[in-house]
């Protein structure tokens, strides 16, 4: 018989859970506020959502690594940092929603609401390492975030927004079957549970094919949410629908929660020696980031062409995950540290210069056309968007030439030369569309009338690009501190 | 003193930056004010960490950061204030301040004004970094600064026109600033090669580390290490075959030639070669070479300012020459002389430099000298700080240059190195012959500017005022040979002169003195009088030679530019076009292909995803199942 | 006697029934119901799973599943209303504007 669960207060550990109840609070908050008085300006609930991040990353700040709450939760380095990541990340997103012009989703505070209990899910799935409550976090975040994809009320976000949900909810399938099976050939749902079962269980094939099995069907369903070839179809599609902030959030915050599950997960089976899960992750890493390249090189749109940059992204830090080394799962928060800021900024500037209307193409909000001659149209914005492409390409001294360079000194120690070398070619493919841009920005003549770019700009949207670019141009200072300080981070959980 | 330390370093980068938020506007007296103020903050900040050092004795350190450290790759970032560094703070700091003030005259009707100043904080920032830095990955991006800066600087006026050589020697601004840069940058490439030695073979970049573990290196590495690095110093202090980019960068501002190509800049190759003296005192035959080069350039750019007429391009390969010195003397291992010289000339030189904008200021631009005459008049107080600073240079007892230029050519004799020593003192009467003859052509005589309709006039007060310390120092910096002495030996070795020397000392002063005060006669009874110029000697064939610069400038362009451009075209349409571009267009075309071809897979269609991911599921599972029953 | 192995069979039939029901169908409302299926395999799974090492934890998961099922089934009838509202059908190869 099951034996009733006796814990006392402390052992409840509540403080772990402090951070998201923060973010929950301040979404219901948001709620009530607007069940009260309606109709009140979108910059409170913009206000509001800022104070309750910035308590959130307070009480984040304070966490000390501990277990809680029935064992459910775990807060190690690698909880902390991602969460940190997750809320500085919302921190610079939020400031977006202040534009000159109104857009549909901003003026509902229900919004606001959705993004915060998005935040809490997101925080939720990254600290804990109990299957189920993995699988409420992804799916609390997710089910808010197609909602917030489809609240931007363009065909193209309903259409987005409907893509993704139902790739979602495929993938979910592939997750409660893969934790099954997981489950039946462990008997716990408890990773480090898992762990220590698998590292004794049997050498017998039916145990090995059940075992690597279970680890595909979850590796189905986070190769999905981080957009790994070749399930990151929607990614294209739904960048292409959202709003840009949004896509850009995206293209950051729910890769670096995957990636704090997907490191908790497969770190078990590359530990563990199971070479196969390794070698499929370097397969689709290597595939993801070569295809995404050359695909954003034939793309007419610069939001297109960054969601497949960012698709490569994801599969360049991807290879990170799979050597197994501290370097290299140090690298994939390194790597998204220093990626968010270039690239939130570079999809800011095209929020910047968003139309209500479709006015350059049929289908495209931010064609290349329309920035032929930014140069010349507004200096300043060129030369800033000139930046996050350099620094995208991986051009030192920028943001994500550490990135890249520490993520290929990781693939060096840890003998995989040709992996490094892949990488650095798909480094190589990049700078060819990241520079195609540069080229319509400062070598073409202008194509669109000038008073009709730059249409959606506003102080906020400024500091924001503002801190963008100074954390992009200043990387080089604060590096070594952000990578010492990860560094020991997750090298003290264990990774 | 840590923060006078910081404080002595970023004033000019406070003042670079704060004069760059004017860039754009219009010239305000303002900005060249308080950058002068900050630049004096940063003097008086080092003058503080002088006299700290001096009567302490002890090394201010600071680290600022730990700039990488990952894994077994650890570079610390750090500054440090200790003998040699606070001696060249010193002068640095001063020397820019006057150049920031005289700046303010002489800048006062370009509309870059606020643009200049900016340009010149940032040099002189650069150039503190490469003096304070306490490791050579601190001083190599110094190095690289002072580079952009300077060139930034000669090109200046990077609107003016390309002319031929024959209208003006360094053809434009811009071109002379490029000049400048690639020379550089072949010299930097030997640089870098010799950090990337030492890096390799002791595995650090900082002084002391480095320098501690010289003991343990073979022979071979540290001559290749020496040698990489003086191939450095060469392209940064303009030594032959490196030096046309000097006098070609005299394009720049006046106050710029003075700053940056006579006191400071320039010296940066002296000192790295002082900064590293534990390396060269252990590779003698790169030390002579160096000596022997230094005094081969000594004579050779002296040779070539005898007959020049272009006012600035004279004290151009006048400070071309005095390198030479330095270098003779670090090389002979007389470090703290070469120091010691190094800072006296900065002094004099930049005097001369300034004193020579005066003139340039006041003849509407004209530089010829054969077209001036008789200034004396109008303009007394500069000629009194030229003269001042020609009797210096020539090395005229009490003034400064005769201390240090004194001790080196005692060197030469000391050493044993007699052919050198007789080359100095041939330099030493050619130097005080070519700057008097500049002297005299300028100031004294009949006044030939009157054919051109020029009215000249006296510099303002201030500036004058602003140049008078210089002066003094100039007349006095040599009383303070053996204090200085005493103080630098803490930690540059000691050179003392043999008993023998020592005995004949005052004989070997005596020679380079009437060497030297007849050259001074010369130049007065040729040129104080008026110019008469003889057909013969101008047709001859060592004028002809002396004037072309041994006709160097063109053999480069012979030699190196016009088949590199010749070879640069050949490769371009036969090479370029037909192999590489096709081989490129050829992966570019496959790439592209490629790309399209992949986003045949982006239906847009739903459904089509969906099998994608239902596929790929398969796919993976299969293959996981696979791997696991055959591994 | 029915053991543990029937009940995973019949999971993993269930699963693969619902994965041909992804692939297969153009109807969204079809869809939506093909994933449901797969989440109840899972279910259906974690259930025998648990009784079998008698442990709490796989009945407590398939709780959890089915509440997210729900939770799920909302937002995705509102995204089909929203859809439908919008073009008037729910046929999957309608619905194509964004691809390249």
């Amino acid at each position: 018989m099951v034996t009733p669960i006796q814990v006392t207060v402390q052992e409840l550990n509540l403080p772990l859970l402090v951070p998201m109840l923060i973010a929950i609070a301040g979404g219901l908050g948001i709620l009530v506020i607007d069940l009260l008085k309606s109709n009140l300006d979108k910059s409170l609930y913009v206000m509001l959502s800022m104070i309750v991040l910035f308590a959130d990353m307070l009480a984040v700040a304070g966490l000390t690594p501990n277990r809680g709450f029935f064992d459910l939760m775990l807060v190690d380095g690698v909880s902390i940092v991602s969460q940190m990541l997750i809320i500085v990340a919302s921190m610079l997103f939020i400031p977006l929603a202040l534009t000159s012009k109104r857009f549909h989703e901003f003026s509902y505070p229900e919004f606001f609401a959705l993004f915060l209990f998005m935040v809490a899910g997101f925080q939720f799935m990254v600290s804990t390492d109990n299957l189920i409550l993995i699988f409420v976090g992804i799916e609390t975040a997710s089910l808010a975030l197609y909602t917030l994809i489809a609240m931007h009320n363009r065909s193209n976000s309903f259409e987005a927004a409907l893509k993704y949900f139902t790739m979602g909810a495929l993938a979910a399938g592939f997750y409660a079957m893969g934790s099954a099976v997981v489950y039946a050939v462990t008997g716990s749902i408890e990773l480090w549970q898992v762990k220590e079962a698998l590292s004794i269980s049997s050498g017998a094939d039916s145990t090995i094919i059940a075992v690597t099995g279970g680890a595909v069907l979850l590796l189905v369903a986070f190769a999905f949410k981080l957009s790994l070839f070749p399930f990151h179809t929607w990614a294209p599609d739904v960048y292409e629908g959202a709003s840009a902030p949004l896509a850009g959030y995206m293209s950051i915050v729910p890769k670096v929660a995957a990636f704090a599950v997907a490191l908790r997960i497969f770190n078990i089976y590359i530990d563990l020696g199971v070479e196969s899960v390794r070698i499929i992750i370097l397969v689709l890493a290597v595939v993801t980031m070569t295809l995404a390249n050359i695909m954003a090189l034939v793309q007419e749109d610069v939001k297109r062409m960054l969601a497949y940059s960012s698709i490569s992204h994801a599969g360049f830090v991807m290879a990170a995950l799979a050597l197994g080394t501290t370097k290299g799962n140090a690298g994939v928060f390194i790597y998204y540290a220093l990626f968010m800021f270039t690239n939130l900024g570079a999809f800011t500037m095209l929020w910047i210069s968003r139309h209500k209307k479709l006015m350059y193409s049929g289908r495209y909000d931010h064609p290349y056309e329309k920035f032929a001659g930014l140069i010349k149209i507004m200096p300043i914005g060129a030369v800033v968007m000139a930046l996050f492409m350099l620094s995208l390409a991986g051009v030192p001294p920028f943001s994500v030439f550490w990135g890249k360079l520490f993520i290929m000194s990781a693939a060096v120690d840890a003998g995989y030369i040709k992996l490094a070398i892949i990488m650095g070619l798909n480094s190589g493919i990049a700078a060819y569309y990241y520079l195609k841009l540069i080229v319509y920005m400062f070598l073409k003549e202008p194509v669109f009338n000038v008073d009709t770019i730059y249409y959606n700009i506003s102080k906020p949207l400024m500091v924001i690009i503002g801190i963008a670019v100074v954390a992009t141009v200043t990387s080089v200072f604060f590096f070594d501190v952000l990578l010492t300080y990860i560094y020991t981070m997750i090298s003290a959980s264990g990774f | 003193m840590e923060n006078l330390v910081y404080i002595a370093l970023f004033a000019p980068l406070v003042s670079s930056l704060f004069a760059g938020l004017f860039a754009m506007s219009p010239r305000k007296t303002f900005v060249g004010v308080v950058s002068s103020l900050l630049l004096f903050i940063s003097f008086i900040s080092s003058a503080v960490l002088g006299y700290h050092i001096a009567t302490t004795g002890a090394n201010v350190h600071v680290t600022m950061m730990d700039w990488i450290s990952v894994a077994d790759l650890h570079i610390p970032f750090g500054f440090i204030a200790d003998h040699v560094s606070v001696t060249m703070m010193v002068v640095v700091s001063l020397v820019s301040t006057i150049v920031h003030i005289y700046s303010i005259g002489y800048m006062d009707h370009d509309k870059s004004f606020n643009r200049f100043f900016s340009y010149l904080s940032a040099f002189v920032f650069s150039m503190l970094v490469l003096v304070m830095s306490d490791n050579f990955a601190g001083l190599f991006i110094g190095w690289e600064g002072v580079g952009v800066c300077s060139w930034l600087l000669i090109g200046f006026w990077y609107h003016k026109p390309d002319v031929s050589r024959e209208e003006n020697p360094s053809i434009s601004p811009s071109w002379a600033a490029n000049e400048a840069f690639i020379m550089n940058r072949i010299a930097d490439l030997g640089m870098l090669v010799g950090l990337f030695i030492i890096f390799w073979s002791t595995g650090s970049l900082q002084y002391d580390v480095v320098f501690s573990q010289i003991p343990n290196l073979a022979p071979a590495v540290l001559t290749a290490a020496a040698m990489a690095l003086f191939i450095g110093a060469m392209g940064k202090s303009a030594q032959f075959p490196l030096h046309t980019w000097l006098t070609d960068a005299m394009e720049g501002p006046t106050p710029v030639s003075a700053l940056i190509h006579a006191a400071t800049m320039v010296t940066a190759g002296v000192f790295l070669v002082i900064r590293a003296n534990p390396i060269f005192s252990v590779t003698p035959e790169v030390s002579y070479f160096i000596a022997a080069l230094g005094t081969f350039v000594a004579f050779f750019a002296a040779s070539m300012a005898l007959v020049n007429r272009d006012l600035k391009r004279i004290i151009a390969f006048s400070t071309l020459s005095q390198l030479g010195y330095m270098f003779a003397a670090a090389g002979l291992g007389a470090y703290w002389i070469a120091l010691f010289h190094l800072a006296a000339h900065a002094f004099f030189k930049a005097l001369l430099f300034l004193g020579a904008g005066n003139v340039m200021h006041a003849m509407h631009g004209e530089l010829d000298i054969f077209k001036m005459g008789g200034l004396k008049k109008q303009m007394r107080w500069t000629y009194a700080y030229m003269g001042l600073a020609s009797l210096a240079l020539a090395g005229i007892p009490p003034l400064a240059g005769f201390f240090s230029k004194d001790a080196i050519i005692e060197t030469a004799f000391n050493e044993g190195t007699l052919i050198l020593w007789a080359m100095l003192v041939i330099t030493a009467g050619m130097t005080a012959f070519y700057s008097f003859r500049q002297v005299f052509l300028t100031f004294l005589g009949d006044e030939r500017y009157k054919e051109f309709g020029i009215h000249p006039h006296e510099m303002y007060g201030f500036v004058l005022i602003a140049m008078s310390p210089l002066a003094i120092l100039a007349v006095i910096a040599g009383f303070f040979r053996d204090w200085f002495n005493s103080f630098i030996i803490h930690l540059l070795p000691n050179y003392e002169m043999s008993e023998n020397t020592h005995h004949l000392a005052l004989i070997l002063g005596a020679i380079v003195l009437v060497v030297a005060v007849s050259g001074i006669i010369l130049a007065y009874k040729k040129y104080a009088k008026g110019l008469k110029r003889s057909e013969k000697t101008e047709n001859g064939l060592i004028y002809k030679l002396l004037i072309n610069q041994y006709y160097i400038p063109k053999i480069y362009e012979a030699l190196i530019t016009k088949p590199y451009a010749e070879i640069s075209k050949l490769m371009w349409t036969k090479v370029d076009m037909r192999i590489v571009d096709a081989t490129v267009d050829g992966i570019a075309k496959f790439i592209y292909k490629s790309g399209d071809g992949s986003r045949k897979m982006q239906t847009g269609n739903l459904s089509n995803y969906l099998n994608w991911m239902a596929g790929g599921a398969l796919a993976l599972l299969f293959i996981a199942v696979a791997s696991s029953v055959i591994g | 006697m029915i053991g543990l192995n029937h009940y995973l069979i019949v999971a993993g039939l269930l699963f693969a029934i619902g994965l041909i029901g992804v692939i297969r169908r153009r109807n969204l409302l079809m869809l939506f119901f093909a994933t449901e299926i797969m989440l109840n395999a899972a279910n259906v799974a974690f259930a025998a799973i648990s009784h079998y090492y008698n442990d709490l934890s796989g009945q407590m998961f398939a709780f959890f599943i089915i509440a997210i099922a729900a939770s799920e089934v909302a937002i995705g009838l509102g995204l089909l209303i929203l859809i439908y509202k919008k073009q008037g059908t729910l046929d999957l190869d309608d619905l194509a504007s964004m691809k390249g």
